[in-house]
């Protein structure tokens, strides 16, 4: 049976009708919303290119039910940016060229988004095991690393006004699935 | 890839569910955090006719002390167990399993509950808990039973639940100040599932006697392997002077030992005392207090 939901996407309230129990959230967040930004790597829960932030957490959204995001926060690579101003994240993947042709790109900053809302002043181990998620075939995760390392760098010289760009405090009780 | 459909249900009580798995027994699967499941949906290794979404149901997902023992809501995420103080303080070994299941993201979604039920030979929780002695709360219509975690594990992905079950909690011993323990995965990267796990409890006395020891591997086979042999060679010995490689070697594991293309039995055989050794030396060393707890 078609199920209707409502769901906030990067500050946006949508209601979305004719939802397929079966549609999952990556799908529903490309093809519905038109919000392309989360990749469809692998489609098996491996690679995180698919990772967007629901009410604060780093999800798998190819490995997400759409009908359970019903009532509940979506950020995705569009929402980080404010007032067309890159999110330090963003400004670090291009200072220290965390990128080569960028698939990977949308999840690993949405994955770093969490782990430095969590650790904001994270050790290359911990940087490197908050995006143990991720997988980029391009380069080595090396300047990746140093991009998320500059935008922890960046983001503690602002005194930590970005943490809310990625979703905020916020926590459902029932967030966790 | 998108799964098979099927009927959905996202009820928002254990009644709830209770009652649509007494009307729709095994044609109804439970969604917990849905990471191991989904992901079987879309490769169609599932197809389950009719899905019971635990997502909106209360409740269930705290983790708390009740005299010596932690009790864990079954819809727990594995995040949530990893950054559990609690946990850190008197239950570190469950706490650095949940840890090392998967990614963060799988973490963040994924359920001690629905990670139990599932019995994957190679989750990293049915060792541990049954080293810790853990016990497993089973809701049905006509009450609750409770099942140790020895018990609960019957074989492959099989276990003591019954499709008309609800497992509500995991109830955990607290370990003591002088327990030692260690809890370890061997994988090919970080994520991935283990090719062989180890859980250890060491208890010594204050002469360094080891008045009890739970040796319990995971990934060998079927359900979690006890090692007898290496609990026996280290039983009421001295720890801090023990052979400890002579005790690891110990390791026997059975004719159903687990094969597959990237550790087939006899490579399992071979590293199975040697992550023993290691979670042994770091269990004793934590025991005698050379390590922080």
């Amino acid at each position: 049976m078609m199920r209707t939901i409502s769901v906030v996407v990067n500050g946006k309230k949508y209601v979305e009708g004719g939802v397929e129990p079966r549609m999952l959230l990556v799908h529903f967040l490309r093809d519905r919303l038109r919000l392309t930004g989360a990749h469809v790597g692998c489609d098996t829960t491996s690679c995180g290119a698919c990772t967007v932030m629901l009410d604060a957490r780093a999800v798998k959204s190819c490995t997400v039910l759409a009908v359970r995001v019903d009532g509940r926060e979506v950020t995705t690579i569009e929402g980080l940016a404010t007032n067309g101003k890159l999110h330090p994240i963003q400004e670090g993947f291009q200072h220290e060229h965390g990128l080569q042709c960028g698939y990977c790109t949308p999840g690993m900053i949405m994955s770093a988004s969490e782990l430095l809302q969590r650790n904001p002043r994270p050790t290359e181990d911990e940087i490197r095991a908050g995006i143990d998620g991720n997988l980029c075939r391009c380069t080595g995760y090396h300047n990746i690393v140093k991009s998320i390392r500059w935008a922890a760098e960046k983001m503690a010289s602002q005194g930590g006004a970005s943490a809310s760009a990625a979703g905020g405090e916020k926590r459902n009780a029932s967030d966790h699935g | 890839m998108i799964p098979r459909g099927f009927e959905y249900h996202d009820p928002t009580s254990a009644d709830e569910v209770l009652s649509l798995l007494a009307e729709h027994g095994e044609d109804a699967k439970l969604m917990a955090g849905g990471q191991s499941l989904l992901p079987m949906m879309k490769l169609r290794m599932a197809s389950p006719a009719r899905i019971v979404d635990l997502w909106r149901v209360p409740g269930f997902r705290d983790i708390r002390e009740s005299g010596d023992e932690i009790r864990i809501g079954a819809l727990a995420t594995h995040r949530a167990l990893e950054d559990s103080k609690l946990l850190q303080a008197r239950c570190p070994l469950l706490g650095k399993a949940a840890g090392l299941i998967g990614d963060p993201q799988v973490r963040n979604l994924g359920t001690i509950g629905g990670a139990v039920a599932h019995a994957d030979p190679s989750a990293n929780y049915p060792p541990a808990l049954v080293a810790l002695g853990a016990k497993f709360v089973l809701r049905g219509k006509g009450g609750e039973r409770v099942v140790p975690a020895a018990d609960f594990f019957r074989d492959l992905f099989a276990t003591e639940l019954r499709p008309t079950e609800l497992l509500t909690e995991i109830r955990v011993p607290a370990l003591g100040a002088r327990d030692g323990w260690e809890y370890l995965k061997l994988s090919r990267r970080a994520p991935d599932f283990a090719l062989v796990s180890v859980a250890a409890l060491v208890r010594a006395n204050g002469t360094g006697d080891c008045t009890g020891i739970d040796v319990v591997l995971g990934s060998v086979g079927p359900v979690p392997l006890r090692a007898s042999g290496v609990e026996a060679a280290l039983r009421g010995k001295r720890v801090d002077r023990a052979d400890l490689a002579a005790a690891a070697r110990a390791t026997a594991l059975g004719a159903n030992t687990l094969s597959d293309v990237h550790a087939d039995a006899a490579y399992r055989r071979e590293v199975a005392p040697v992550c023993v050794r290691r979670a042994l030396e770091a269990a004793v060393a934590r025991a005698t207090g050379r390590m922080a707890r």
